[in-house]
């Protein structure tokens, strides 16, 4: 994810004069589409961070509850 | 029937005042749109509470031979007092920002799109916000970009980023501009420290960087021709908006957001005037009740305690408004309180300067004035004639309750310490002078335990 900001910060560094053709309203448009990428990008990836949590939670604790039962009986 | 003139920039639609009532004149290219949106659950969901009121209305029918057969008419609801950003406080501007973006993101799962992000669309109904514009929604199609964001960044998260870095107030910009504040502006005005916030850096820096790049007289790529935008993409923007607004601050205390701690009154004397204030609220049940001065709305409190209806407040220090409609008794109920300056109130700004109006045009009708520990503040720090204060206030309201601060209390004592004392007619006898000149004391009572007055006047102007 920091790599994705990183890359599209410095890409953002290299713009050059050749952008001069933009209005106000395309500047506006140009990083509405950068920064809602991002935005996806990274409510992807909390999206996958907590099911991938909530899968290995579960494993644990499916293993601690298997164990509780195993030393009841 | 009258044009209202804040409607011009849309060419599909006019609004305008009829009789008290509100109407809006619609091409009728709109009407299949406003037939499905006006039908759909979305509508239906937030009607009355987060969209006005609208209908349909034969308009034909009340006023024939006046209008074009090209149209139709909608009639909304009408807001009571209409008020402006730069009268709203830190926290109604950011209140009000966090509205816009819930709405639009129920709106896009409903499949409409706001076009616009402008804060004078929105309005506040029994303390909470209500959209008003609603020729603003459209129907969403995959792809379109958010081509309001421009305007949502300059009226809402510029203004309320530079508050919380800096502690400058947005009031004065949004007064000096009807479009807010750009973000080169912002750029310029905020510190050092805002270069290590990804939020800021991208969504102020680099497009106020960007825009000094421009070259308005070539032609730019219309949107039309670019690839667009997904919805999931638009959806995690506003989201990541929200997040970051939400933890925005104005952090500083004044004086007067803390003045209930720090003024003259022993407790004793607070307790004499709350219950002053009590029975005069108690003896007239107001309908509309404005407290001039309300700080941190005490007596806005007490107001809806004792049976008024529906409460302003006006107070110039932007914290203790903040911190009134933060209360959560007085934000459930109809109360409001903005951020105004009797010295220089709202102006009216934009289009030939009808625009948008100034506030006491826009005010709704006064039944009951209270004035409490202001006319020193007015007639002493600022040199307004004793006379002219007493008019202004009756040609307010038909009852009022106000309070005299002699130059014996320590508070006034303290506005002439460096200063010298050319106020030979500030004292009570001309107060009560000037009272009786524009309407009759009722009664008259000293609060016990501090050398101030209390006067409950008639005011013959009504």
């Amino acid at each position: 994810m920091r790599l994705i900001i990183s890359m599209t910060l410095v890409s953002f560094l290299f713009i050059t004069p050749s952008y001069a053709y933009l209005d106000p309203g395309s500047v506006s448009i140009a990083i509405q589409s950068v920064l809602a990428s991002i935005a996806g990008l990274a409510a992807s990836y909390k999206l996958w961070f907590f099911r991938l949590k909530k899968f290995f939670s579960f494993k644990k604790n499916s293993f601690v509850d298997d164990k509780k039962n195993s030393s009841k009986n | 029937m009258q044009l209202n003139p804040a409607s011009f920039r849309d060419p599909h639609a006019r609004v305008y005042d009829y009789e008290g009532r509100v109407l809006r004149e619609v091409s009728n290219n709109k009407k299949e749109f406003f037939l499905e949106f006006l039908d759909s659950d979305f509508y239906r969901q937030l009607r009355g509470k987060s969209i006005v009121e609208t209908d349909f209305v034969n308009f034909r029918k009340i006023e024939k031979n006046k209008t074009s057969t090209d149209t139709f008419f909608l009639e909304h609801e009408k807001i009571e007092f209409i008020t402006y950003p730069h009268e709203w406080c830190f926290e109604t501007l950011k209140e009000v920002a966090i509205f816009h973006l819930n709405l639009q993101k129920k709106a896009l799962d409903s499949g409409f799109f706001l076009k616009d992000a402008s804060p004078y669309n929105v309005q506040f109904k029994n303390g909470k916000p209500i959209f008003i514009d609603l020729l603003s929604f459209e129907s969403y199609h995959e792809g379109d970009y958010w081509v309001a964001y421009k305007q949502f960044c300059d009226n809402f998260l510029n203004p309320l980023v530079i508050r919380s870095h800096t502690g400058i107030e947005h009031n004065m910009f949004f007064r000096g501009s009807i479009d807010g504040v750009d973000a080169r502006l912002t750029s310029a005005i905020l510190p050092l420290k805002s270069w290590f916030s990804f939020k800021i850096i991208s969504h102020i820096h680099i497009r106020a960087w960007l825009e000094k790049k421009v070259d308005s007289s070539s032609p730019s790529q219309s949107i039309s021709s670019r690839p667009g935008i997904s919805k999931k993409n638009i959806q995690a923007l506003w989201e990541s908006l929200e997040i970051f607004i939400k933890k925005l601050s104005a952090r500083d205390l004044t004086y007067w957001s803390e003045y209930e701690n720090n003024n003259s009154y022993v407790k004793t004397a607070v307790q004499i005037k709350d219950n002053l204030v009590r029975n005069f609220i108690n003896k007239y049940k107001p309908n509309t009740l404005l407290d001039l001065g309300c700080n941190r709305g005490r007596f806005c409190r007490i107001a809806f305690e004792s049976g008024a209806s529906k409460v302003i407040g006006l107070d110039i220090d932007g914290s203790a408004v903040d911190k009134a409609n933060l209360d959560y008794f007085l934000r459930s109920r109809d109360f409001i309180a903005l951020q105004f300056d009797l010295m220089n109130p709202s102006p009216a700004i934009g289009w030939q300067n009808i625009e948008r109006s100034i506030i006491w045009d826009r005010m709704p009708r006064i039944d009951t004035l209270i004035c409490l520990a202001l006319v020193h503040h007015i007639c002493i720090s600022k040199n307004v004639p004793l006379g002219d204060f007493v008019k202004f206030l009756f040609n307010l309201s038909k009852t009022i309750l106000v309070e005299f601060v002699p130059k014996t209390d320590s508070m006034v004592q303290g506005l002439l310490s460096n200063r010298s004392d050319i106020f030979d007619d500030y004292n009570e006898e001309n107060f009560e002078r000037e009272l009786s000149k524009h309407g009759h004391i009722i009664e008259k009572r000293n609060i016990k335990d501090s050398s101030r007055t209390l006067y409950e006047c008639v005011s013959s102007n009504f």
